[in-house]
């Protein structure tokens, strides 16, 4: 009977015990505990000047664009706050701890206060605040000549001044699950421990070679595409190196075991060299 | 059915009974042979017994770079109380150098090392792989800031004692550990560190007779001074994976240092700006160094001036050979195999046996590199305007872009004391990274020097002002997470009330989180233990 090429395909695939799925992060992000995104809202605080207008929400766009943070426009922390949200920013003049009860309600583990003004030149001023406690964790302030509007990349240079590092990395998520515990996993030539293993966090976007073995195993390799933000799971099933069949029932084996151990005693015998199994044990100690 | 019964397994399976008749079977005859086993392989983590012995240490992760397969097998144990572990088998045809990393219960890395000879599985014996804390050492000078001119005035350079940085767990890298004495130019083969230590000239460059210094593993003490025969000013310096020999870039030539003994071989005359040294051969224990001359450090200046040059050593003699020209700014080493940067056409090349092939198009202008057995890292200086220093990564094994971990704006803060509040962001003149360093596969350091003279601006009271920068940055090299930065010399400088009575004066460098020195120093070279230059 001829198989159909789709069934072909499936049963390699089945063989070769390789499954795997891009998933929405956020559902299996929250199961496994991954650290979830930093949610930052973007207000806008003018000072008298209508200078460089929609600079609070270019700012959130770089960031959306460069950093893995949850990011909220002016525009939609005013959808969260409502209305008064400009109102009650100029009622806080600058002041963090007042601006931190936005951030509460807004719903936002940081504020980033973009500031205008103008004293000769254009002054602009990112301040970062934390909801939680009004703390100014952060501040940068340059002035510009009224003429400039500063470029994309300079807001970036004023953000990575103000935002830490590891806020400007992207990651998805590697879930690798495999049918066998104990097995060492090497994810893009990095060993990152034995199954079973938490899903991990690991840059992207990028390609990784992920290899899972584990002694007395048919080793496992795949070639993975992790998208920022996303999620892939990495289904490993590890094949035993040898599998009962016909030759497994006790009288084949019974036949076989003497003629190979009457044959190994021979060579033994004969040759007095070892010949035993491809692999040695290895052990070691801290000196 | 007789020998069944005889040894009580006639309740069991079929299966069960075949199996058992097998291994009886084979049991007894062979016993009757007294045949040999497989001779066991025992691998010995040789930790420095002292002060810097690795600590903590709960599991081992075991990594074989197989000269057979030209692949890596890797093997995870715990670690118990005595000491020892138990890796399970090994194929037995198998030999390569041997990685070893010992991690706490959560996983922090507590020693690293590389083992200094090919372990073979086949016949037995011990494999001893040396093994250190994750540590970076900074060779360190000192000078007396000149902004105002842009050059140190004369006499006012001197050697500095050497700075360390543990990453252990629990460690506060840059803590303020300094070597007993000045270690000079800094340089690691296999497990262990090295000073070259010179004279040095007003101008901070080297000058006189060098000597050999090593720093003992145990306790950082400075040992003996070994003489040797190298003339010139010390540019770059390499440790082969042996630990046996050191290659040494100066202004007058390259050179091969027998470590031991201090014994010097001149390698080619001139003046060669990088230098590294790597194992060739089918079992990895020869040696070929490849120099970079001219080389071109930043896009500015994108002449293809820069010569890499093959120098094949045999016994006592060596021959030089031209690879390529170009813009190249650097080269590294890793696993034998030889990658080089051209900091204007972006690409990152691999030396090969008789010719080069790109492995990677940046797309930026790379102007150091460092590499491990499967990434590459390299740093830029980015946009001229607002200068930014960046490190970025990329998997040899993969065709993805490089992906940036890291980058930090050179500008300097500086506050003044007499308005309390007032601050100004300096962008550089000059800013430049001289140095990338993979310590204990782990960290990526680096080094950074930058030099400001900004004018007064329009007709305001802030004066002009001058500053210069010395700065290392730690990060991790998997996720670029800073894991510390290290300001060693941060100097100002302003002409105040010249034609402006009313300035704002007494600038000095803002407190940005930085670990800063009680001496401040200027950063001549970086060093780790099994490092890849």
């Amino acid at each position: 009977m001829t198989r159909h090429p789709f069934h072909l395909v499936l049963r390699l695939l089945l063989t070769c015990g390789l499954a795997w799925t891009v998933l929405a992060n956020s559902a299996l992000a929250a199961a496994d505990g991954l650290p979830r995104k930093r949610k930052v809202a973007i207000l806008e605080y003018r000072s008298g000047s209508s200078a460089l207008p929609l600079l609070a929400s270019r700012v959130a766009d770089v960031l959306r664009k460069a950093t893995s943070l949850d990011v909220l426009g002016p525009d939609q922390t005013r959808a969260i706050v409502g209305p008064g949200l400009d109102e009650a920013i100029v009622k806080c003049a600058g002041g963090a701890e007042c601006l931190s009860r936005i951030g509460q309600k807004a719903g936002v583990a940081e504020l980033v206060l973009v500031g205008v003004s103008e004293f000769g030149g254009v002054i602009v001023t990112l301040q970062r605040i934390n909801s939680r406690n009004g703390e100014v964790a952060g501040r940068v302030a340059d002035s510009l000549d009224s003429s400039n509007t500063p470029s994309n990349e300079q807001l970036l240079a004023y953000l990575s001044r103000l935002l830490p590092p590891s806020d400007f990395l992207q990651f998805g998520v590697l879930d690798i699950v495999a049918n066998v515990a104990g097995a060492s996993v090497t994810v893009g030539g990095t060993k990152r421990g034995a199954t079973p293993l938490p899903a991990l966090r690991v840059d992207a976007p990028a390609t990784y070679d992920v290899k899972i073995e584990k002694s007395g195993y048919v080793p496992f390799r795949a070639t993975i595409q992790v998208p920022p933000e996303g999620t892939v799971q990495v289904k490993a099933e590890l094949a035993l190196r040898t599998q009962r069949a016909w030759y497994s029932r006790w009288w084949v084996l019974a036949g076989a075991g003497v003629i190979v151990a009457s044959a190994t005693a021979g060579v033994i015998y004969a040759t007095s060299t070892d010949a035993a199994s491809n692999s040695v044990p290895v052990s070691g100690t801290i000196k | 059915m007789i020998l069944l019964r005889c040894v009580g397994v006639s309740r069991l399976s079929p299966f069960q009974s075949g199996l058992t008749l097998v291994l009886v079977s084979t049991a007894a005859i062979i016993a009757g042979c007294s045949s040999p086993a497989n001779e066991p392989v025992a691998i010995v983590l040789d930790v420095p017994n002292g002060p810097l012995e690795p600590t903590g240490a709960a599991t081992v992760e075991l990594t074989l770079h197989s000269l057979v397969s030209n692949d890596n097998i890797f093997r995870t144990a715990n670690i118990s109380a005595s000491g020892a572990f138990d890796v399970g088998e090994m194929p037995k045809a198998e030999f390569g150098r041997l990685e070893a990393a010992l991690r706490s219960e959560s996983g922090a890395l507590v020693g690293y090392g590389r083992s200094v000879e090919v372990a073979r599985f086949g016949d037995g014996g011990t494999a001893v792989v040396p093994v250190r804390r994750p540590m970076l050492y900074l060779g360190s000078g000192k000078s007396t800031f000149s902004a105002a001119s842009g050059d140190p005035v004369t006499d006012n350079w001197e050697t500095q004692p050497a700075v360390v940085a543990d990453f252990s767990p629990g460690k506060t890298p840059f803590s303020g550990t300094r070597l007993t004495t000045p270690a000079g130019y800094l340089v690691a083969a296999a497990g262990t560190i090295y000073g070259l230590q010179q004279s040095v000239k007003a101008d901070g460059s080297g000058s006189g007779p060098v000597t050999l210094v090593e720093v003992k593993s145990e306790d950082h003490m400075v040992g003996a001074p070994r003489p040797t025969e190298i003339t010139g000013d010390i540019r770059e310096a390499a440790g082969s994976d042996d630990g046996e020999e050191m290659a040494v870039a100066t202004s007058d030539g390259a050179w091969l240092v027998h470590v031991a003994t201090g014994s010097t071989t001149r390698l080619a005359t001139g003046a060669y700006d990088r230098i590294t040294i790597r194992d060739v051969g089918a079992d990895s224990t020869k040696h070929e160094v490849v120099v970079l001359s001219s080389r071109v450090g930043n896009a500015n200046n994108c002449n293809p001036t820069a010569k890499l040059e093959r120098i094949t050593i045999s016994g006592d003699t060596s021959d030089k050979t031209l690879i390529t020209t170009g813009a190249i700014s650097d080269i590294t080493t890793a696993n034998g195999r030889v990658f080089f940067s051209n900091v204007c056409n972006g690409k990152i090349s691999e030396v090969t046996a008789s010719a080069t092939v790109d492995v990677r198009t940046t797309g930026g202008h790379p102007n150091n590199l460092v590499a491990s057995d499967t990434q590459i890292w390299f740093s830029e200086v980015r946009d001229n305007t607002t200068p930014t220093f960046a490190i970025s990564s990329f998997v040899l094994s993969t065709n993805d872009p490089p992906r940036l971990l890291w980058q930090q704006p050179a500008a300097l803060l500086v506050v003044t004391s007499e308005i309390p509040g007032v601050q100004r962001v300096l962008q550089p003149s000059t800013a430049e990274l001289d140095e990338l360093m993979l310590v204990s596969n782990e960290f990526v350091g680096i080094r950074a020097r930058a030099n400001f003279d900004v004018a007064r601006p329009g007709n305001s009271n802030l004066p002009r002002t001058m500053a210069e920068t010395d700065t290392a940055w730690v990060i991790a090299a998997g996720t670029g997470a800073v894991v510390t930065g290290y300001q060693s010399w941060c100097k100002v400088e302003e002409e105040c009330n010249v034609g402006f009575p009313r300035d704002v004066c007494k600038w000095t460098c803002a407190n940005t989180g930085l670990a800063t020195p009680t001496t401040e120093h200027r950063i001549r070279s970086l060093a780790a233990t099994f490092q890849r230059r």
